[in-house]
């Protein structure tokens, strides 16, 4: 007879009741006692080998961040010089933050870390805070130091170089208005073309007057047959249509 | 400003007096009541070193005491849950040391010189594990058959079977000569 267990009592009552007794003898103290305190060992163990791991882990992710960043050289400047002393030290040679003015001939006795070195170093000379020396080459002017008279000791990309210094711009767009875009017939005279922008010779001549925004035009043209009076293509579009004779 | 307590509503009260009646039991008393009976199922099941298994259990208990909610039954059902997966475990480990290193004797040698009924443990080597990782849940640990089914993942029919085989094959086994 088979209860809703799956039991046969009647068959197998024995056997169940000797399984059940064996289920339930008492465990002896001495193996409950040892038990418990390994149980307790290991978990203290688990938890301060999880808190060291965890502890380790974090360490080994930051230095690795930080020897990446700057081997990068994307950290900002100052944090830039500060991983490249402390990691040069060791052996690992990263990019400096700063590319610092040290021309021999300017700054005898160089290379120095920083201007205040430089002023340090030369304490007598009245006009050592005027130096470029041991400044950041971004913070030197154009004058006192140019950049292309320094040795290239890596790609340094922090900061702006200075707005006189970029290479040939060819692109004439932005300075003045009146370039009259897609409207030819309408552009006044004396104004520049799309196609002389791109001129070399004509682009060189711009650039010697880059740091001056050219002011912009209002010439009129001197045959007035066509009765626009302003440069500016958007106003030609509006422009009533020439009258036919 | 009137600083005396308020007086608390009778839903309050009765709130109040549930959360302090949750069943909350210490590592101690979780110990107390189930160590017994999880090392007899542990031997019970066939693990070589019990007493090892049986702390590996309880640090499992320590750690997920603190999250468990429910009654004492409940309780017996998750400690019984964590044993058997460290007998699976066990199980796992031993047969992969047995089929690496083939000198290794088997479980059944370990067993024979068990304390309280000894007869019984040879009788349930005899029998396939399936069968007695059943009876061992059902009668040993003392599981319903629905806890059983969801433990073995297998159908309660499934389940059913299977005890009423090994029943009759310990029977056989137990049977005086």
């Amino acid at each position: 007879m088979e209860d809703e267990q799956g039991t046969s009592q009647d068959e197998y009552g024995h056997v169940i009741e000797r399984l059940r007794v064996f289920g339930t003898a008492p465990l002896a103290d001495e193996i409950a006692n040892g038990a418990l305190g390994r149980a307790r060992g290991r978990r203290a163990r688990a938890s301060g080998g999880r808190a060291k791991w965890i502890v380790a882990a974090s360490v080994a992710g930051f230095m690795a961040g930080s020897v990446g960043l700057a081997a990068a050289d994307v950290l900002p400047a100052p944090v830039q010089d500060v991983a490249q002393h402390a990691l040069d030290a060791v052996g690992v040679h990263v990019p400096p933050g700063h590319q610092r003015f040290n021309d021999p001939a300017t700054c005898p006795g160089g290379p120095y870390a920083n201007h205040g070195a430089y002023v340090r170093a030369h304490h007598d000379d009245p006009n050592a805070g005027k130096s470029p020396c041991g400044k950041p080459i971004q913070a030197v002017a154009p004058g006192q130091g140019p950049k292309t008279d320094q040795p290239d000791t890596g790609a340094h990309g922090n900061g702006k170089q200075p707005h006189d210094q970029h290479p040939g711009n060819s692109n004439g767009k932005g300075h003045g208005n009146g370039h009259g875009d897609g409207n030819g017939s309408l552009k006044p005279h004396g104004q520049p073309d799309d196609k002389t922008d791109a001129n070399p010779d004509q682009s060189a001549t711009h650039e010697s007057s880059t740091s001056i925004p050219a002011p912009p035009t209002t010439s009129t043209p001197a045959t007035t047959s066509v009765p626009t009076t302003t440069t500016m293509p958007t106003t030609t579009t509006s422009a009533p249509p020439s009258p036919t004779p | 400003v009137n600083t005396a307590s308020p007086s608390l509503a009778p839903v309050e009260v009765a709130s109040r007096t549930a959360v302090r009646a949750r069943y909350a039991p210490t590592i101690e008393d979780a110990f107390r009541e189930h160590a017994g009976p999880v090392h007899n199922y542990l031997r019970a099941a066939g693990v070589r070193d019990s007493e090892d298994v049986l702390s590996d259990v309880f640090v499992d208990v320590m750690r997920g005491l603190e999250g468990f909610r429910g009654d004492r039954d409940a309780l017996r059902r998750w400690i019984f849950t964590i044993a058997h997966h460290r007998v699976v475990d066990e199980h796992r480990r031993t047969s992969r040391r047995r089929r690496f290193l083939r000198s290794v004797p088997s479980e059944a040698s370990f067993t024979h010189d068990e304390p309280i009924d000894p007869a019984l443990i040879a009788a349930l080597d005899a029998l396939t594990p399936d069968q007695r990782e059943v009876i061992v849940l059902r009668f040993v640990a003392d599981l319903s058959l629905e806890t059983v089914a969801t433990l073995t993942q297998r159908a309660p029919g499934a389940v059913k079977s299977l005890q009423h085989r090994a029943l009759r094959n310990l029977a056989v086994q137990l049977a005086p000569a």
